[in-house]
């Protein structure tokens, strides 16, 4: 794979990121005018899946419930 | 049958030829030398079970040192009567996984992988002439497996062969007509091969593939600002 290509794959992956940090924030009724804007662009991004926004919302839930579970005091 | 290293029946004609080749091979380059045809079924199930050659593939690298030497050794197809079919590693076609099974044991410095019995039929499968379907017949009636259920699983794990030939293979036989044949003979019902095998196969690469939300990228482009509270919830 060329360097520009894995650039670019690494985009949308970042990009998909964000909009899956966006979609969780919306999820929790905490959008601002700057997400909505933000996701205006991540939608019209052809980079950017309902795939990789799949990904990104069950690897930003599964660090927090991985932190959530280091923090538990031990029995 | 017990497909282990140490039941290798060496003292077959496979198993003296395939132990003389590396005997004699250099010990340097070491060789993978992987094992198919009817020689796994003749060193592991029955040694009576013969056939004219035993055919093997080394890796990419190996095969034109390998397919040398034996030629060198008057081993090859026209030079003894049992001979040994050095064939190209593209020719080998069974199940994604076959590696898996197959037994793999270390002799003179050299490696040999045995295919699996059940992937030997996969292979035979494809061409299915009368020798292969008694193949098939030796392996059932001596281990009792695969079963009917058994080798529909199996199949499953090679649904790439049900694919349409390129016109260039116009020598390999149809998979589809040879399932069905197959299974006339040994379970005595007739097959829907493309109900049977090859849809639950590809539902199962579907699953695969398809399991995230497909409406997310919608969703965002539907993402508001919350609405101000209205005073009259208040």
């Amino acid at each position: 794979m060329s360097e520009n290509c894995s650039r670019t794959l690494d985009r949308s992956w970042r990009k998909s990121r964000i909009a899956a940090r966006i979609l969780l924030r919306h999820e929790a009724g905490k959008t601002t005018t700057r997400d909505v804007r933000l996701a205006e662009l991540l939608a019209a991004d052809k980079g950017v899946t309902s795939r990789l926004i799949d990904q990104a919302i069950h690897g930003i839930r599964g660090r927090a419930y991985r932190l959530a579970n280091e923090r538990r005091p031990a029995a | 049958m017990v497909f282990a290293a140490e039941h290798i029946d060496w003292q077959t004609n496979a198993g003296r030829l395939l132990d003389r080749l590396v005997a004699k091979l250099p010990s340097a380059p070491r060789l993978e030398i992987n094992v198919f045809g009817s020689a796994p079924l003749q060193l592991f199930i029955e040694r009576t079970f013969v056939s004219e050659d035993v055919d093997l593939f080394a890796t990419e690298d190996g095969w034109l040192l390998l397919e040398r030497f034996v030629t060198e050794q008057a081993w090859g197809k026209g030079q003894t009567e049992f001979y040994i079919q050095v064939c190209d590693p593209l020719a080998f076609k069974s199940t994604f996984d076959w590696r898996v099974r197959a037994i793999e044991v270390e002799r003179h410095g050299h490696l040999f992988r045995f295919v699996h019995p059940w992937d030997v039929l996969v292979s035979k499968l494809q061409r299915l002439e009368e020798k292969d379907l008694n193949a098939f017949r030796l392996v059932v009636a001596k281990t009792g497996h695969p079963t009917e259920g058994e080798f529909l699983r199996h199949l499953q794990k090679a649904v790439d062969l049900y694919r349409p030939k390129f016109d260039e293979e116009t020598q390999s036989g149809d998979m589809t007509v040879n399932t069905r044949i197959l299974w006339r003979e040994l379970w005595g019902r007739d097959i829907d091969p493309r109900a049977e095998i090859i849809r639950p196969a590809v539902e199962r690469t579907n699953r695969a593939h398809s399991d995230f939300d497909p409406t997310l990228k919608g969703q965002l482009a539907n993402v508001k600002i919350p609405a101000a509270p209205s005073s009259e919830n208040y």
